[in-house]
């Protein structure tokens, strides 16, 4: 009984995958919490939106998109504060109701533009939805001006007559561009349903044209997506992901470890503060502690609060204290700790997984699996199977890579903590070397042959039970690190429990033997 | 569209000059020019005569002029580079402001300041909380570097 006792608890890291259900594709859309969006499906989600507005606000949709684009794309809000208050959104947006009549002229046929301060003829002559007249040509480059300042100017702009606040909409912004800053407009316009949406975010990748729709339900402790192009990243930071430690840890190690950059490192933490918006440094270059990012965003150089906030406490009463911090601050810490180790085995653990993400890459894009799947008459669908370990496979590497930097942060008082960090570490490339084994040296026998093999079916199911297999176990020890390793028993992640499971699924001990000889993790 | 608007802004200058103020381009070069501004007599300025660079940028007006102040004033708003924190000059210029209308804000700063938005914490402060010793500092720093 005790046995019995021992044996489930040995086999507690595998609780959850249902062996039934493995033809399930491994990612499925249930579990995930975003969605990758091309910008085609940007685009959809965006036109829908300003319809949705239009629709129910019954304004036009030039309107609809100021407004959207006033409220970061956020269609609740923009629904909320308009039935809350029409008036104070219409003021702040700068929608008036309707063209104010327009100003009688002394010579009827006659102006005087305010901007070139030349005498126009009254049919050359345009105005927003206010009754401020300027010519043609004015228009035109106040126009153009406004989309080279980029898209926190031209999606917002207002009538040139100053503190007047009517909205300049986008059909006339359309009408009066010249092609190449018409498609530069709506080129802003496109990007800022990412850049400016709370929900949305573009891949970091280089060259790709993704979007991740995220939502958060605050019960997730990472907040890890992987694009469409493979590429992983961190939803919080934007960084590459980095579970199982956090984005501070994350962001302090490869600042710490850049050594190409480190003397920009400390120049750059010396010498300037991140946005408290879009966190890109930024250097104050006189004294005046009113910043504006490149963002947009306003803040105090000081209390680094929104502007709006500051409230100007920090200046006039404690500021000789923050000016203080302020030299305290840039004494940069020392950046020469000794984390060789660590860092070798992070970058070497990182060029594993490069080498396995171009693998994946030459695989999907070489047409194999088209090849398997006319070779074995079946749908391209029921090959997604190899994807997904691959996929698995570059996601194991990518959290053994990041065990290093948690364990170089591990206090070394935590001795029990560490020992059984360096045990996890073992086992997990144990589960790795497995997968990896089937994944590459197993595949490429069926992706080689020239005749279709009867034992392809078993192997099938083999790699994705193996696959489910390496996804529970290192879900599982990400989460119990994540967790600080609170909680967590060394009897329960037993190594025969563990090779037994692995045999169970069809690799003999002399197999693992050979597999530890090609694929060298250590 | 830069130099005809500058011009046009200069023949009207000419024409009809603002109160207290004076404004041309400096040598040949239409795109810089110098501004005197009399201290307002209401003010601790009063009497003092501040010289004011103005450089246009090529795409004026759609872009602000470069406004500083060349001589030495003490004001929350002013710092020793003569730089001045005034909105019309950056978040809230307009293409159909001109010089003038400029000259004449920063006459209106010189008078009633914005310790609430300030480039130099510590005269704001100063301000705030010591209106006497703020305008006797003013006095004597006009006395000294504002009337030759």
């Amino acid at each position: 009984m005790e046995k019995e006792d021992e044996t489930t608890h040995e086999d507690d890291w595998i609780k959850g995958v249902e062996m039934n259900s493995i033809d399930h594709k491994i990612t499925s859309k249930e579990q995930q919490h975003y969605t990758v969006l091309s910008e085609s499906d940007i685009k959809r989600h965006q036109d829908a939106d300003i319809k949705q507005v239009s629709c129910v606000l019954l304004i036009s949709i030039v309107f609809s998109c100021l407004l959207l684009v006033h409220h970061e794309w956020s269609v609740l809000k923009v629904q909320e504060v308009w039935f809350d208050d029409e008036e104070r959104v219409r003021k702040a947006v700068g929608l008036l109701k309707q063209h104010k009549p327009r100003v009688g002229f002394p010579n009827s046929k006659t102006l005087t533009c305010e901007i070139c301060l030349d005498v126009v003829l009254c049919d050359k002559v345009r105005s927003a939805s206010c009754d401020h007249l300027y010519c043609i040509d004015c228009w035109k480059k106040y126009v153009d001006t406004s989309i080279n300042d980029g898209p926190n100017k031209c999606l917002k702009l207002r009538c040139p007559k100053p503190f007047c606040d009517a909205a300049v909409g986008g059909d006339m912004i359309r009408e009066l561009a010249s092609e190449s800053q018409r498609n530069k407009y709506d080129q802003f316009l496109f990007r800022s349903y990412v850049e400016n949406n709370k929900k949305v975010k573009w891949c970091p990748a280089p060259d790709c044209g993704y979007a991740v729709s995220y939502e958060a339900d605050g019960v997730r402790s990472n907040s890890d997506v992987t694009c469409l192009c493979y590429h992983s990243f961190c939803w919080s930071c934007g960084e590459e992901a980095h579970s199982p430690v956090d984005c501070e840890i994350a962001k302090h190690w490869i600042m710490k470890n850049d050594y190409e950059s480190s003397e920009n490192s400390a120049w750059i933490l010396a010498n300037t503060k991140p946005c408290p918006k879009c966190k890109k440094p930024i250097e104050k270059i006189d004294g005046y502690v009113h910043m504006e990012c490149m963002c947009g965003f306003q803040f105090c150089w000081l209390c680094l609060r929104k502007w709006s906030n500051c409230c100007y406490n920090c200046i006039h009463f404690p500021y000789k204290d923050i000016y203080k911090k302020e030299v305290k601050r840039n004494m940069v810490s020392d950046y020469l700790d000794d984390c060789t180790h660590y860092f070798e085995s992070w970058t070497r653990t990182n060029l594993i997984r490069k080498d396995a993400l171009n693998h994946l890459k030459h695989l999907m894009n070489g047409g194999h699996t088209k090849r398997l799947s006319m070779l074995y008459q079946r749908s391209e669908d029921d090959f997604e199977f190899i994807e997904a370990a691959w996929q698995q496979v570059i996601e194991c590497i990518r959290v053994l890579k990041w065990i290093y930097t948690y364990r170089f942060y591990l206090p070394k008082s935590e001795q029990a903590k560490i020992e059984f960090l360096g045990y996890s570490q073992r086992e997990a490339k144990t589960v790795l070397e497995t997968l990896c084994y089937c994944t590459d040296k197993e595949l490429s026998e069926f992706l080689h042959a020239s005749e279709p093999k009867n034992t392809f079916d078993d192997f099938r199911l083999k790699l994705m039970k193996l696959t489910n297999v390496s996804k529970t176990y290192f879900e599982n020890l990400v989460r119990a690190l994540e967790n600080g390793l609170t909680n967590v028993q060394v009897k329960k992640y037993g190594v025969s429990g563990l090779k037994r499971r692995l045999r169970e699924i069809g690799e003999s001990s002399t197999g693992m033997k050979k597999r530890n000889r090609n694929i060298n993790l250590n | 569209m830069a130099l005809k608007r500058i011009n046009t802004e200069l023949k009207d200058l000419q024409k009809d000059p603002p109160v207290s103020c004076s404004a041309g381009p400096v040598t040949n070069d239409m795109f810089h020019w110098q501004a005197t501004i009399m201290g307002p007599a209401n003010s601790p300025f009063a009497g003092g005569v501040f010289l004011v660079s103005i450089h246009f940028p090529p795409d004026y007006p759609f872009k602000p002029p470069k406004v500083s102040f060349r001589t030495k004033v003490f004001h929350p708003n002013i710092n020793s580079n003569g730089s001045i924190c005034l909105d019309i000059l950056k978040e809230q210029w307009s293409a159909a402001l001109t010089i003038s209308k400029v000259l004449l804000s920063i006459c209106s700063l010189l008078t009633d300041p914005n310790p609430d938005d300030p480039l130099v914490p510590e005269i704001a402060q100063m301000y705030k909380t010591n209106r006497t010793k703020y305008e006797a500092t003013a006095r004597s720093w006009t006395e000294k570097y504002a009337m030759g």
